[in-house]
């Protein structure tokens, strides 16, 4: 863009420095602001300038390639930046360890209650202590 | 990378944590019904709700009827037993087998009468609605016939089922 400006017919950049070397003695803050102030542009942008703009940014956007391994330690990085994220994230691991401990509890009772009921079945009926004797 | 790697252990650690605490608080009930002296009846006690008073009641009868149960699982035993050497030699019935099939068919009457007299006594000492599921329970896994097969994973024996 400075280059465009510079283009122009009274090229905005010359009198600025030529007032900041005329006016350094008297205070160039005092010169600059109203110089800033009164700076207007009234030339049309080129044809496809924004256009051409972008494209340059794109073009200097494009990043590196970087391995699979930097990729996702740089997502991760990411992800766990965000609080919500990393709160959620140890709420899942939490819940998932209480229905693991949930499950494994209640399929351990039921073997254990099959087995305990077993065993009074086996202590009082004399048919099935003959079966299981040696 | 540092963040994410302490984030996930420390939530890994806490949900290995939060499962160990759930299936321990979960299964104290039960660990402390295993460590009993009789499991068994301690497993009853909790299954049917009995009462500590009506529960001494109950291993009382237990403890009486342990021994008739023995005698019978041994006469049972024996007289299989003999059948089956009988069995092996025999090539036609003789007296003495039928004698032997005689005494089994004695044996299991006895045996069911002592078993349903025993499970009445006990129901007995229960309150009346919990003495009533405990007679359709025992009665469905001690008398169940050949043709009514148990659930998939049964642990217990029909009388039917030894012959």
């Amino acid at each position: 863009m400075l280059t465009w400006m510079r283009s122009a017919a009274e090229p905005p950049g010359k009198q600025l420095i030529d007032s900041m070397n005329h006016e350094s003695s008297h205070g160039p803050n005092a010169n600059l602001d109203s110089l800033l102030r009164d700076w207007r542009v009234d030339d049309p942008l080129p044809l496809g300038f924004n256009r051409a703009v972008w494209r340059r940014i794109a073009a200097q956007a494009v990043p590196a390639p970087v391995s699979p391994v930097a990729a996702l330690r740089l997502r991760l990085d990411r992800w766990f930046a965000r609080p919500a994220w990393s709160i959620g994230c140890a709420l899942f691991l939490v819940s998932a360890g209480l229905l693991a401990g949930y499950w494994q509890a209640t399929a351990q009772t039921a073997r254990w209650e099959q087995l305990m009921a077993s065993r009074y079945v086996h202590s009082v009926d004399p048919y099935a202590q003959a079966a299981s004797a040696p | 990378m540092r963040r994410p790697l302490v984030i996930l252990v420390l939530g890994a650690i806490l949900g290995l944590l939060t499962a160990a605490a759930t299936y321990w608080s979960m299964t104290a009930h039960h660990r402390a019904l295993l460590r009993q002296e009789q499991p068994e009846l301690a497993w009853l006690r909790a299954e049917f709700k009995v009462a500590p008073e009506d529960f001494a009641r109950i291993s009382a009868l237990h403890q009486a009827y342990l021994p008739q149960c023995a005698e019978l699982c041994q006469r049972i035993a024996s007289c299989e037993a003999r059948i089956r050497t009988l069995l092996d030699q025999a090539d036609h019935l003789t007296p003495e087998i039928e004698a032997l099939l005689l005494e089994a068919a004695q044996t299991r009457v006895e045996c069911q009468k002592n078993m349903l007299e025993h499970f009445f006594q006990v129901s007995r000492a229960m309150p009346p609605e919990q003495g009533r599921r405990y007679l359709a329970w025992v009665k469905e896994k001690t008398f169940r016939m050949d043709h009514e097969p148990g659930p998939p994973g049964e642990a217990s024996h029909g009388h039917q089922g030894h012959h």
